[in-house]
């Protein structure tokens, strides 16, 4: 029986949002919050992606470079 | 680990990337995120705004064709510096003509951007008209500013080149700059002025 | 010898025998800068511990004289707590964990010369040395200095006519966006360096955990800084030339400032920790004589934390009104985050565990670092929930929680730092039972001040207020008597450290003189000799193992250098 209440409530909760995020510190308008939600997700990524682009490269280069030293082991200084 | 004993001498093998490119990388790094961060503010607030207050109706309408012409010089002067970079070995001397063209178009692309702000705050679209306004001119002088130590630095390169003075990764670091002022201008064109 | 080359490049030949002021102050040896940065950081750390013993003494005993400053007035105190952080974190932990440890150490432990730029790292402290007497000149223009908190909310940082300070807000932002350029050239040169200066021999995986922390640690702060320069540079115009980029009015959003400070602000937590992390992994292996337990994780988390930090910022904003959907993503981000830094905390107690400890002073600073920043950390889990930080926000619950993880990042991991790397700094050793005493009585009294706040936060204590006398909820006896606790431990606390200071400076010259490798560590710092020359090795070193082979079974020693071929 509990839980059957709350499994209602939640999918009460799940189905009119509206009425679950009604809180007295939140006052942003919804299409400003789409806008600051792609803004986030724009920023937090573009780092990282940037990041991953570089260290792959920094990793397929030394990847490169040790087949080729393996390829050719006489030419490597003594 | 390895046994005790008969182990060879470690050898310095050669950088992945060389010093003054990596130093470049960073650089650009940095300076992508300093843009990401104007252009984020930028659209936050565009769309944060009530409908028809963005731009605000006061604001004249940004010179979109004539910027779009301009933009062509820069892409070619990018493109020349590609062009450069691939023949610089084969074909000194043209490589050299086609960095000092780089340098021309970028200057008539700056030169153009003058042009503009000067009619713009004439017709008194300034800085502290509206936040807009202060947008505008804060990226596109930001990206300006970079343009101007792009056109020296390459020019410095470019001398230092036809003396043979040059290090081929620092020539790289150069051109790697050069690339990030010419490839963030579409960015800042499409989401300022489109 | 690719650092060899870019040397002969970027220093052409500053290295003759120099007098006193191209020595001291115009010196491209990165001991030498390295020296430079942690004296001005110490400095600067003298000015924000005076900061505080201010403000703490106005909160104990409201509107009373303070000796050695008189009258505390409201917008001093604003002053005073705003530089306190400001200086705490921008100019006391980054120069003295990374710039002044990345800059001794990366060569040094790297095994090479010098820095790959040393112009460039020059170049860096100069530009730091500016921001900060930039940051110290504010305190002495018309209106006093920035008042607006270290965050720097516009619109009270935007206008004069609400913070009442023409020139400081300013003169703080430019203090800012300079040491940020100068930490910049800074980490330009350890990634760098660590990239393609290492000793023969040393791949990647042979680097020591603090080169690594204090690389990673830059990259983050290359990922963060640039949208906070942006907003930097907006709120500057705001103040200076008028635009209206956080003003309502004019159609700007005063919130967009608070995400492009915390898109830099929470990573910057990250940026400050690692360096001292890195340290308690050099200091617990060299004093337990084991192997840094699972070397890989510790890496892989690191890297993991890292990337983690970059979706945790709006924590700040949970009650700035953004979309509480949007606040329970980061809640989940923010209670993830602690998975990472708690396991990291495990691997260094994997580490003691049945290691043959032995309690030297730079082990007990080790030791105290994981034990305090556990309780930032965990009390970081109650404020990361957005419903619990709508009570805490702003309270004294978060003063406590953030001293608990910034103190010992930044005062706990500087002592253990500089008590491990003396020796090798000075050539000289500090005194043992001196810095036993000055470890105790600061452990004890930095608990003591916090704790009370922790409860005093609890009772809702709002942080942003400088004379209780006016809040009679909040002026009750009870809550006044933790206060002046908190003030009586902060003077304990801060009557010891000139221990410290005679400790350091005496032995400079005083000390017992110390041989190589003092503390029998594997890592090429302890294999060149202290303080190392010019140069650092010679000749220079190669590399055989990881940095962590201690008690090797069938060796004579129980540590084996990294350079060592049999």
């Amino acid at each position: 029986m509990t839980r059957a209440l709350v499994a209602a409530s939640l999918a009460l909760v799940v189905a009119v949002p509206d009425v679950a995020r009604a809180c007295s510190t939140c006052m942003d308008p919804t299409e400003g919050s789409r806008a600051l939600l792609v803004v986030t997700i724009f920023l937090s990524l573009l780092p990282i992606g940037m990041l991953a682009a570089i260290g792959g490269y920094v990793w397929w280069r030394a990847e490169q470079m040790r087949r080729l030293a393996a390829a050719l082991p006489l030419l490597e200084r003594p | 680990m390895a046994a005790a004993g008969a182990i060879p001498r470690p050898v310095r093998g050669a950088p992945i990337i060389e010093s003054e490119v990596v130093a470049m990388v960073i650089v650009v790094f940095c300076e992508v995120m300093f843009f990401a961060g104007f252009l984020s503010g930028f659209s936050l607030i565009g769309a944060r705004a009530p409908a028809g207050w963005w731009p605000p109706p006061g604001d004249p309408a940004l010179p979109v064709a004539a910027t779009g012409g301009a933009s062509l010089a820069l892409l070619i002067s990018g493109v020349a510096v590609f062009w450069a970079g691939r023949r610089l070995d084969a074909d000194r001397a043209g490589a050299l003509r086609l960095l000092w063209g780089a340098v021309a178009f970028a200057t008539a692309f700056l030169a153009y951007q003058v042009f503009e702000f000067v009619r713009l705050v004439s017709i008194g679209f300034t800085m502290v008209s509206s936040a807009h306004g202060g947008f505008f001119y804060t990226i596109v002088g930001a990206h300006a500013l970079h343009a101007v130590i792009a056109v020296a630095v390459l020019s410095w390169a470019v001398r230092r080149l036809s003396a043979g003075d040059l290090r081929p990764p620092a020539f790289t670091a150069v051109r790697m700059y050069w690339y990030f002022v010419v490839g963030l201008w579409p960015a800042i064109y499409t989401v300022v002025y489109l | 010898m690719a650092q060899s080359h870019a040397h002969d490049d970027h220093a052409h030949g500053d290295h003759h025998e120099e007098g006193w002021f191209l020595k001291y102050f115009w010196s491209t040896d990165h001991k030498m800068i390295a020296k430079q940065y942690l004296l001005t950081g110490m400095a600067l750390g003298v000015i924000g511990a005076y900061f505080a013993y201010v403000f703490r003494m106005q909160l104990a005993f409201p509107n009373k004289p303070v000796p050695g400053y008189g009258l505390v007035t409201g917008s001093d105190y604003n002053a005073l707590v705003t530089n306190h952080g400001a200086i705490m974190i921008f100019w006391v932990a980054m120069p003295v964990l990374i710039a002044a440890f990345g800059n001794f150490l990366i060569p040094l432990m790297v095994g090479c010369d010098d820095m790959v730029f040393p112009r460039l790292n020059r170049l860096s402290y100069q530009i730091f040395l500016i921001s900060a007497i930039v940051l110290v000149s504010s305190f002495f223009v018309e209106g006093g200095a920035f008042g607006g908190a270290w965050t720097a909310y516009p619109p009270l940082s935007a206008k004069a006519e609400y913070n009442l300070t023409p020139l400081g807000p300013t003169l703080w932002l430019a203090a800012v966006a300079l040491e940020f350029v100068a930490f910049l050239l800074g980490g330009i040169n350890f990634v760098t360096t660590a990239m393609n200066s290492r000793a023969p021999g040393m791949r990647a995986l042979d680097l020591p955990m603090a080169v690594w922390m204090i690389v990673i640690a830059s990259i983050l702060f290359m990922c963060s800084v640039g949208p906070l320069i942006a907003g930097a540079v907006m709120l500057m115009f705001d103040q200076t030339i008028g635009t209206g980029f956080f003003d309502p009015d004019r159609g700007g959003d005063p919130v967009l400032w608070q995400h492009l400070f915390w898109f830099f602000g929470h990573p910057e937590v990250y940026v400050v920790l690692l360096p001292p992390l890195g340290f308690v992994a050099e200091i617990i292996t060299t004093f337990s004589r084991k192997r840094l337990f699972a070397y890989k994780t510790v890496l892989y988390t690191t890297i993991g934390t890292g990337i983690l930090s970059f979706f945790v910022w709006a924590h700040h904003q949970f009650i700035a009104g953004v979309d509480p959907r949007m606040s329970n993503v980061f809640s989940v981000t923010t209670v993830l985050i602690s998975i990472p830094i708690a396991e990291l905390c495990f691997v260094y107690i994997a580490t003691l565990y049945a290691g043959s400890i032995s309690f030297r002073v730079p082990m007990l600073w080790a030791l105290a670092f994981i034990a305090e920043f556990l309780v930032g950390g965990v009390t970081g889990i109650f404020l990361g929930a957005s419903g619990a930080d709508i009570y805490f926000h702003d309270t004294y619950f978060v003063v406590a929680h953030f001293h608990y993880t910034f103190f010992p990042i930044a005062i706990i991991g500087t002592f253990a730092g500089v008590t491990y790397w003396y020796p090798k700094m000075f050539g000289r050793h500090m005194d043992e039972t001196l810095g036993k005493i000055h470890f105790w009585v600061t452990i004890a009294g930095f608990n003591g001040i916090f704790i009370p706040l922790f409860i005093l936060g609890a009772a809702g204590d709002h942080r942003r207020i400088f004379d209780y006398s006016n809040f009679p909820e909040l002026a009750s006896p009870e809550l006044q008597a933790m206060r002046v606790f908190a003030t009586v431990s902060l003077l304990v606390m801060l009557a010891v450290q000139p221990l410290f200071a005679w400790n350091f400076f005496r032995n400079m010259w005083k000390g017992k003189v110390a041989e190589a490798n003092p503390w029998n560590a594997n890592t090429l710092e302890w294999q060149c000799p202290s303080p190392p020359p010019h140069g650092n090795f010679n000749p220079m070193p190669e590399v055989y193992r990881g940095p962590y082979e201690y008690s090797q079974p069938g060796r004579a020693d129980d540590f084996w250098p990294q350079n060592s071929p049999t």
